[in-house]
């Protein structure tokens, strides 16, 4: 895993979710992204200010 | 359209002009407070106004009331609620209602090599709990604060969000000069954050090398800080300067300023551009700023006005240098004779905002009749 994705890799996230329509995943990925977005930020924050 | 919509409509062509480099009708006017100064004039307490946004909101609003400005004229960007869950050493609320920033070691000299190998992982596994007493225990409990954290810091995130709509709305505002996200140089995470000034000091002398790796490593970490999920047009992030007069151009030159400017090229590749605080004074480095994407707006703290004006001023939108502490001790037409100096040195070059040198932090730190006179006056005299 890149560092820069330490907090969360969607593709391997993926690997435990088999047999997902593209459409779900595409869900999935949006959602999951989202929340990575900002789980960074705070982590960030928490840090930088 | 009602007056309300075309006063919108008209501080909205005025910044868009601006930030495209178009010489505006006017010289667009972005006044800017803190929470600590909002508080001051609404006779609030600020303690109260962080735990209880109502407050808050009624006394950024005393701001609009008071104050010109064509874009919202408050800003907040730390929440003492956050840092309550974290248990945090590093960002902690003073007596004075201020988050102040603690100096602290979170990384320590003999770690440089595992940050350069993984940034986010020393983050998260060392520098983090030795930053935060309630992530510095077993895993579960860890796990509860940060969780308490992050739901009060989405928390905070969308009710700003939602207390600065309202206000925009209420009071016909534009956009001003920061539209996304903060970030910071590399350089200044690195020597602000982990390794404080002491410890900066000292690496630049015996560990250059280290150093520059460290802050190479960090750069994609401040892009993706910069970069928002969703990019608006015109869309500017924010990042505060901090280390660039303290060290010497050579540093400067070497450790600084190549990291800076790939992120902000970067960013800029990406549809956002770099809205650039430039503490103290940085005229010596104006040909480097210059050297930037168009998308890079200067907030100035301090220096040659005409240098600026004259250089960076050609290619760049740029603003501040106006101390409004002055008001304290000069006479009302003394600060519009100030303004009117800072005007003329800076407005030919079309691309001029009319701004404080800093934010007004403390109510004080001003007289409020003569600088809400000052704003008026930018805002009806300062025509092309």
């Amino acid at each position: 895993m890149k560092d820069i994705e330490y907090l969360g890799d969607f593709d391997e996230y993926m690997q435990r979710h088999e047999g997902i329509s593209p459409e779900q995943a595409k869900l999935m990925k949006d959602s999951y992204e989202e929340l990575n977005d900002e789980l960074y930020r705070f982590v960030m924050n928490a840090i930088v200010g | 359209m009602n007056s309300n919509n075309s006063i919108f409509e008209e501080r909205k062509k005025t910044r868009d002009d601006l930030v495209s480099l178009k010489k505006p009708k006017r010289v667009p006017v972005f006044s800017i407070f803190t929470l600590e100064a909002a508080c001051g004039l609404a006779e609030v307490s600020v303690m109260e106004a962080h735990y209880d946004l109502s407050v808050a909101e009624k006394a950024y609003d005393r701001i609009c009331e008071t104050f010109y400005s064509d874009s919202l004229p408050v800003l907040n960007l730390r929440y003492p609620p956050v840092y309550d869950a974290l248990g945090s050493r590093n960002w902690v609320l003073g007596s004075n209602g201020s988050m102040q920033h603690s100096e602290v070691e979170l990384m320590h000299t003999d770690e440089y090599d595992e940050f350069i190998a993984g940034p986010m992982k020393m983050i998260m596994e060392v520098f983090l709990p030795r930053a935060c007493s309630e992530l510095d225990k077993d895993s579960a409990r860890a796990g509860i604060a940060l969780a308490k954290a992050f739901a009060e810091y989405k928390s905070q995130v969308r009710n700003h969000a939602e207390i600065y709509g309202r206000l925009a709305e209420k009071h016909s505002y534009a956009d001003g000069i920061i539209t996304g996200p903060l970030t910071v140089a590399p350089f200044d995470f690195i020597a602000d954050q982990l390794r404080g000034i002491k410890g900066i000091m000292g690496d630049i002398y015996r560990a250059p090398e280290k150093l520059l790796e460290a802050v190479n490593a960090v750069t994609p970490h401040m892009l993706k800080l910069a970069v928002p999920r969703g990019v608006a047009e015109r869309i500017q992030c924010f990042i505060p300067l901090h280390l660039a007069p303290l060290i010497n151009p050579a540093q400067f030159d070497r450790l600084y300023w190549p990291s800076l400017k790939r992120l902000v090229e970067s960013a800029d590749a990406l549809g956002v551009g770099s809205t650039i605080f430039l503490e103290q004074d940085c005229t010596r480095y104006i040909e480097s700023f210059d050297s930037l994407p168009d998308s890079m707006i200067a907030w100035i703290d301090d220096g040659d006005r005409e240098s600026f004006a004259a250089g960076l001023g050609r290619n760049h939108v740029f603003g501040g240098f106006f101390d409004p502490t002055i008001t304290l001790a000069r006479s009302k037409e003394e600060c519009i004779d100030e303004a009117k100096r800072l005007l003329d040195t800076c407005m030919d070059s079309g691309h001029f905002f009319f701004s404080f040198n800093r934010n007004v932090m403390d109510i004080k730190s001003i007289d409020i009749a003569k600088l809400a006179a000052v704003l008026e006056w930018v805002r009806n005299n300062a025509y092309y």
